[in-house]
């Protein structure tokens, strides 16, 4: 054992001597910096290659993947830079952009490929938190916010002071270029070696953070400078940062069906789900940036599944012809309509399900459009803007509000809008839906001398510009 | 108040180990009335401690459903994989090339039991398909739950301190892995196709289905599940039925859900759990 540790202290040093190479390297152009380490790191000989044919490919993300339109600058840069990446096997993005790939390519087995390519960079992640010596549940707040441009200035007050110069770090360093070039940077740092170092010092719910989100991209940042900086203090790296728990939590790994295909063959191929262990499993499905963590606690779960419904088989194997006889002709249509029953209460519940979510997410896509609209709104109304042109944005979010409503839900939504009109909220710093309301029924009186009746407004609206 | 009430309801009625995965409204709403009690302006030193609290306890919630999500929706991976691959063998529908290596290695496994199923088998298996399907449905629930929790928790929020949390804020969960539930919504649809496959091939031998009142046989087994998906269909109807702030961010109520349907759903879960 510490033989290991030793060997591990000695990667740990040379590591983190490359880092600091790396970070200076990093003011050079993306792709140059891109070419200078995939040609300098450490190609692990992979003796599996030419004998197994490969099952699945993880090695490419399409970059051609369309990032729904309400994603964070900062993703789409990710994404862009991705394109630039020479081995484009491990990348940093958050779940929107993955998530939505299922839908969005079916058909495409190579876009199905992305779900491998999770980096391990919060297992670097780990091993920097450790030099924090905030407590990792300020830190994460930290991360979590300071990536959010409005909400972040009103948050450094409350955190503690020692994250102040920390918060005060990431922010400058946050441009979503430099974001992007730092991820690719770390993803070229992961290989085996760090796996390795990490898998002997992490704890079972370390074994999880695989994901990168924006949080840990904004919290990278500030984890560079301090590895610069203090590049000697990553020895703490060695001793397992259980206080890390919380903040590495947020990375996860996602299996997917095509990643849990590649996942069957691969066991498969080693002689079934007994026969087959954890290492051979992760060597064969050659999957960036999956840990053997990953696959012993999923190859714990395959097998369990798969005794459960062989089991089933078992246990009713054992009545007789008889009984069987007898049960089945009663029980078996009493089952089925039982279970039909139960299918068509899930299947509408499911139904209702996706047409609330699908509700929900235009409900934000506007509750944005019209914060937009209320800021500019604001800004002009203080330059004393013409009335008709005034009139003209105001009606603009409403009248597409209308739109929507009418085509999801006929006239439902207004009565909602009445409701919602005829409580006076004030204006301001209120949730945007409120505030721009008010602003339009302000509009309203002020042009026309029109009531506060929100009825009235949504009657008018239309009225409105089908005159203009 | 009321989502308060509605979300312990649905929780009760939830299966047993997700009872405590679910957004932890009252704490979060206990914050919120801290944050604001502690005056406009010495909000910095009593006040922000209970901010960052709040917030830090958001961020914990927000990880919690990750990883329960997560880990759930791994487990229906397999299941979901399992029995399709075991419908194939059953119902004939056409496999894939890689399926039919799968089944080919699988009959050499289980060559014992490669013979026509009893009815019994036919039972368990169907059984089980209907129960992956709910419980993929309640993952979905869980997922819509927790979401309008926190939109609700952030309206508040934002409505007692005058920040702006709520539209950033929302707008990262809605990147977040425990509401990207394409993946779930995809293997639920699946598994329906499924469904409808294993029931029309063996409809022949089932006989005529005397439609008879089904009350008996829903297995204590069953109970768990069927009574979470109507508690669920129950409770959206009310969270969406009616609501004393409407706003931009209001959906609207939930077509009435057909009578017949839910009344017979009810009298089951109201006659309790009689064959446990």
């Amino acid at each position: 054992m510490k033989g290991t540790k030793s060997d591990l202290w000695e990667r740990n040093k040379a590591c983190s001597l490359f880092l600091e190479r790396r970070f200076n390297l990093m003011q050079s152009q993306k792709s140059r910096v891109l070419g200078a380490m995939s040609s300098s790191l450490p190609i692990l000989p992979n003796p599996l290659k030419g004998s197994f044919p490969r099952p699945c490919n993880p090695q490419h993300i399409p970059m051609s993947r369309q990032l729904p339109d309400d994603s964070m600058p900062l993703r789409n840069d990710i994404h862009q830079s991705a394109s630039l990446h020479p081995r484009a096997g491990v990348i940093g993005a958050p779940y929107s952009g993955y998530s939505a790939s299922p839908l969005d390519s079916v058909s495409n087995h190579d876009s199905q490929s992305m779900v491998a390519p999770y980096i391990s960079q919060s297992s670097s992640f780990e091993a920097f938190q450790s030099l924090s010596d905030n407590t990792p549940g300020t830190h994460t707040e930290a991360a979590w916010f300071t990536s959010s441009m409005d909400v972040s200035p009103l948050y450094t007050d409350n955190i503690a002071a020692p994250d102040d110069n920390r918060i005060q770090s990431i922010r400058p360093a946050m441009t979503s270029d430099g974001t992007a070039k730092q991820n690719d940077w770390w993803a070229d740092i992961m290989n085996d070696d760090w796996k390795d170092i990490l898998d002997a010092t992490a704890t079972d719910s370390h074994s999880k953070a695989m994901i990168q989100t924006s949080n840990s991209a904004t919290s990278l940042p500030a984890v560079n400078q301090s590895a610069s900086s203090h590049s000697m203090e990553i020895c703490p790296v060695a001793s397992p940062p259980n206080s890390s728990n919380a903040s590495v939590a947020k990375q996860r790994m996602r299996w997917t069906p095509e990643l849990h295909e590649c996942f069957v063959d691969a066991v498969n191929q080693l002689g079934g789900s007994e026969k087959a262990t954890p290492k051979g499993v992760l060597k064969l499905m050659k999957v960036d940036g999956l840990t053997i963590y990953h696959v012993k606690s999923h190859l714990q779960k395959y097998r369990s599944a798969r005794y459960k419904p062989d089991l089933s088989e078992g246990t009713s194997e054992k009545r007789t012809a008889a009984e069987e006889l007898v049960l089945d002709l009663k029980t078996s249509m009493d089952l089925t309509e039982a279970l039909r029953l139960q299918m068509e209460v899930q299947k509408r519940l499911h139904e209702q399900l996706e047409i609330q979510r699908k509700l929900q997410l235009r409900i934000e896509e506007q509750g944005k459009y019209l914060q937009m609209m209320f800021e500019k709104q604001s800004q002009s109304s203080t330059e004393k803007v013409q009335d008709p042109s005034s009139r003209d944005t105001a009606a603009k979010p409403s009248s597409i509000l209308n739109q929507s409503a009418n085509k999801d839900s006929g006239a439902t939504m207004d009565p909602n809008r009445t409701g919602d009109s005829a409580k006076t909220a004030e204006l301001g710093e209120r949730s945007s839906g409120l505030g721009v309301k008010q602003k339009l029924v302000e509009i309203e009186s002020d042009t026309e001398g029109a009531t506060d009746d929100g009825s009235k407004i949504s009657q008018e609206k239309p009225r409105k510009l089908q005159d203009s | 108040m009321k989502f308060g009430k509605r979300l312990k309801k649905q929780v009760e009625e939830s299966l047993p180990e997700w009872r405590d995965k679910f957004l932890a409204y009252k704490r979060l709403k206990r914050l919120v009335r801290l944050v604001s009690a502690s005056g406009s302006s010495p909000r910095r030193h009593r006040g922000s401690a209970a901010e960052a609290a709040f917030l830090r306890l958001l961020d914990a919630e927000v990880d919690r459903f990750n990883a329960f999500f997560l880990e759930r929706e791994e487990d229906f991976v397999i299941r979901h994989r399992a029995r399709s691959t075991f419908s194939f063998c059953l119902h004939s529908d056409p496999p894939s090339i890689r399926e039919l290596k799968e089944m080919a290695k699988k009959v050499a496994e289980d060559a014992l039991r490669r013979r026509p199923l009893s009815a019994a088998e036919t039972r368990s298996v169907r059984k089980e398909i209907v129960d992956l399907h709910g419980e993929m449905v309640l993952l979905l629930n869980y997922s819509a739950i927790n979401y309008t929790g926190l939109a609700k928790i952030l309206k508040k929020y934002d409505k007692r301190t005058g920040r702006l949390l709520r539209l950033p804020f929302i707008e990262k969960v809605l990147g977040q892995p425990f509401f990207a539930t394409e993946l779930i919504s995809r293997l639920v649809r699946e598994c329906e196709a499924t469904m409808e496959a294993v029931f029309e091939a063996s409809r022949g031998h089932a006989g005529a289905s005397a439609g008879t009142a089904p009350v008996a046989a829903v297995a204590a087994a069953d109970q768990g599940i069927f009574r979470n998906t109507v508690a669920a269909l129950v409770t959206m109807g009310e969270l969406r039925s009616g609501s004393s702030t409407y706003g931009h961010f209001s959906l609207p109520p939930m077509a009435p859900p057909e009578s017949d349907l839910l009344r017979c759903g009810c009298v089951q879960v109201a006659a309790g759990p009689v064959s446990i």
